[in-house]
């Protein structure tokens, strides 16, 4: 598992070699319902979502169970990537759950679940992407075995990071 | 391999707890087949299964010396699988302080239009 960055309000993210998943999370300083507003209307989700070499440059979303989304994010290379995918649960302002392809990869549709969870006025958000390929099959085997990987990846993280790249 | 075919490969050679735990003996310093048998309830070939899917992912290299060919740990695809994480979270790290602004912008419109009633 690699873990960085503990501090509340940073941004976490937990990859579990023995299973296909991966887990961002983060607290936000305000109450479910707007955090619902900002991953469920195009027109804020297009003012957040992207980094300084990719920006948003369509999203497209009817957020209801069975309605499709899409995104394409305009690199900074000019070449464009799209995503969309399909709503399967909608439960405002909690919990929504979706499909994603990345269209480059079409058969590789992964499942992401976005959770809100609200606690004095603030907003712990959990993002988890499930991949589903061959190669994520065959990663679950062994899942059923995780003691003493924390360490053992923490060893090799440390490992790696030392050496010259 | 192509980069994405390549980071399968380490991911799934990570998945399994033998073959984790095999590359923290490595990160050691190298060591022959026999001696990395020893520590696993496992027989020789089983071991010799696990460092094959090591070698195919590029993680693990033979050495030459001799017939005991130790086996010692590649750092590239394993530094490759952590920056291609540290990328994805960055990509969400910034996104979300963006995101951060939006909120603040939306509480306050929230608070004005209570202010009003």
């Amino acid at each position: 598992m690699l873990e960085k960055n503990r501090f509340e309000g940073d941004t976490v993210l937990i990859a579990n070699p023995g299973e296909p998943l991966f887990t961002v999370t983060r607290m936000f300083n305000a109450p479910a319902r707007l955090v619902w507003e900002a991953w469920t209307k195009p027109e804020y989700m297009l003012r957040w979502y992207g980094n300084s070499c990719m920006k948003l440059e369509v999203c497209e979303m009817d957020v209801r169970p069975g309605g499709t989304w899409r995104r394409v994010l305009l690199m900074d290379d000019g070449k464009r990537i799209g995503f969309h995918g399909v709503y399967q649960e909608v439960e405002s302002p909690h919990r929504v759950v979706f499909t994603e392809i990345f269209e480059p990869f079409p058969d590789h549709p992964s499942v992401v679940t976005v959770t809100m969870s609200e606690r004095d006025g603030k907003t712990y958000v959990k993002v988890e992407q499930l991949h589903q390929s061959v190669q994520s099959r065959d990663a679950h085997i062994g899942s059923g075995m995780e003691k003493g990987m924390r360490e053992t990846l923490d060893r090799l993280d440390a490992f790696v990071s030392a050496q010259p790249s | 391999m192509n980069p994405s075919e390549s980071l399968d490969a380490t991911f799934t050679a990570l998945a399994d707890p033998t073959r984790r735990a095999i590359l923290a003996r490595l990160a050691e310093g190298e060591a022959s087949v026999t001696e990395l048998t020893k520590p696993f309830a496992l027989s020789q070939p089983a071991v010799s299964r696990h460092l094959r899917v090591l070698e195919r992912a590029g993680l693990i290299t033979r050495g030459r010396r001799a017939q005991l060919r130790p086996r010692r740990l590649e750092v590239g695809p394993l530094k490759d699988a952590v920056d291609w994480l540290e990328r994805y979270r960055a990509f969400w790290e910034e996104s979300f302080q963006r995101l951060d602004g939006l909120l603040d912008e939306l509480k306050e419109k929230e608070q004005a239009n209570a202010g009003k009633k």
